[in-house]
């Protein structure tokens, strides 16, 4: 310009009145797509709801369905509901839950509080081994003060155990986009595993109780996982 | 930054951090950590030299026992070395109000502990083939043994099993004192027509004191004893 050097002016021709709409259109249908597939992926990935064994070393098992309530709270998914009982009459409940739909993520924290239930203490226990976490749960019943010991944990198919996807809230965003996210990108079938005992007041520290989910526990995780008939 | 480029950064930035998170997944809390957090394992491993049942002939345990409401002072006796069907243990007497109330023989080997017969005082000598193990040394918190076998009782032989569990390790406080004790688990299933019928037990053994509290059936009725007085060697 300094030079005086004229640049030659270019016409562009005039921007097409329904552009924004086109974009907004594709957008539309990209994001369409995407929840149409991630919604596929992650009922695809739900779909593995394994069996539990008769028998569990001295613990025998018997059917308790879910309530009608409890599954209606998580989407009405496919479950299985047991009780296990060892000689000395201590139970142990165990929910394996289907993972087709959001809403069976939902934190127990969330489902148990509709039940005036609280939780008072919460830990990670490598329970079968250091990269397979189980959520420790302690809930405290806001009624009678009884307490129970939760173990909860997404079981992969592949072994692995995942304590991070869970949903807080019924609306819970950013968890249902990770959720989204991981059962797109991960092939790997899963399940929703509760396994909860109440406390003895007579078992002090709780230890009888950590002992027996931890048995019930790695016996399930041995049945499905390396085929181990305990 | 041009806009082209701000955009896709901004939202690989977005992305990475709802992916990653910001820390620790499941965070250790509560009031109620105890129960999370205590060992499983509350000491060494058991054996037989902790004595947790001295069974020295003239072993005295003075127990007051409680029965549906009902209360009686009882007394534990070791009597001396009783063999039974060639299996040699220690008999204890078990005294109620001054009279013969029921009788146990136990005995210790180094690999267990073990209930040989009991008899009480409606019934004749109910034996155990193979002795019945109460504890296997050495022995940790949460172990089970189990056993099948026979239960005879006069010369009638009723199929039976049972197991028995170390449950922990508890202090329990008693009118003789405050005790730091095992707590074993027993539940006997004995087999007849119409369906088992269920023996539980509990003991609570201190070392080198033996009995210092007891839970069990008293002709069905739940029972439960506690030392008041001990002379034991």
């Amino acid at each position: 310009m300094a030079m005086g050097i004229l640049e030659p002016e270019v016409t562009l021709p005039a921007p097409s009145p329904l552009r924004p709409f086109l974009i907004l259109g594709g957008i539309l249908g990209v994001t369409a797509t995407l929840v149409f597939f991630i919604g596929f992926r992650l009922s695809q990935r739900g779909n593995w709801l394994p069996d539990t064994p008769e028998r569990l070393g001295v613990w025998q098992m018997t059917e308790k369905p879910l309530t009608r309530q409890a599954l209606q709270q998580l989407g009405n998914p496919d479950a299985r509901g047991r009780t296990y009982e060892n000689p000395f009459e201590e139970k142990v409940d165990v929910h394996v839950i289907s993972t087709t739909d959001y809403q069976s993520y939902l934190d127990p924290q969330f489902t148990m509080g509709a039940y005036e239930y609280t939780v008072t203490a919460e830990k990670a226990l490598p329970i079968f081994g250091t990269n397979s976490p189980v959520r420790a749960l302690i809930f405290k019943s806001g009624k009678d003060q009884r307490r129970y010991l939760m173990y909860y944990w997404i079981q992969n198919q592949d072994g692995s155990t995942n304590i991070r996807d869970t949903l807080k809230r019924d609306r819970d965003f950013a968890p249902r986009l990770l959720l989204g996210l991981g059962a797109t990108f991960s092939g790997t079938q899963n399940c929703i595993v509760r396994v909860f005992t109440p406390l003895s007041p007579a078992d002090i520290n709780g230890a009888q109780a950590r002992r027996n989910l931890n048995e019930v526990c790695i016996g399930l995780h041995d049945f499905w996982i390396k085929g181990k008939k305990p | 930054m041009t806009f082209r480029r701000f955009f896709p950064t901004i939202a690989v930035l977005f992305m990475t951090l709802l992916t990653s998170g910001c820390g620790n997944d499941t965070p250790t809390m509560g009031s109620d950590l105890t129960y999370l957090t205590s060992p499983l394992q509350g000491g060494d491993s058991l054996k037989p030299s902790d004595r947790i049942l001295p069974l020295t002939p003239g072993n005295v345990w003075e127990i007051t026992s409680y029965c549906v409401g009902k209360k009686s002072n009882d007394r534990l006796i070791v009597i001396g070395p009783t063999t039974v069907d060639g299996v040699t243990g220690m008999m204890i007497h078990h005294l109620r109000e001054g009279k013969l109330w029921r009788r146990e023989i136990y005995r210790e080997t180094e690999t267990e502990l073990q209930l040989l017969a009991a008899q009480d005082e409606t019934s004749g000598l109910m034996q155990f083939e193979p002795p019945l193990p109460i504890l296997k040394y050495p022995a940790n918190d949460g172990d089970y043994t189990s056993w099948t076998g026979r239960f005879v009782m006069d010369k009638v032989n009723f199929p039976a099993y049972g197991y028995s569990r170390l449950s922990g390790r508890e202090k329990i406080k008693t009118p003789a004192g405050i005790f730091s004790a095992i707590r074993i688990d027993t539940i006997l299933f004995v087999t007849q027509p119409g369906g088992p019928i269920r023996f539980p037990a509990i003991r609570w053994l201190s070392p080198g004191i033996g009995f210092v509290r007891r839970g069990f059936a008293d002709q069905g009725k739940p029972s439960y004893a506690e030392v008041t007085k001990f002379n034991v060697r």
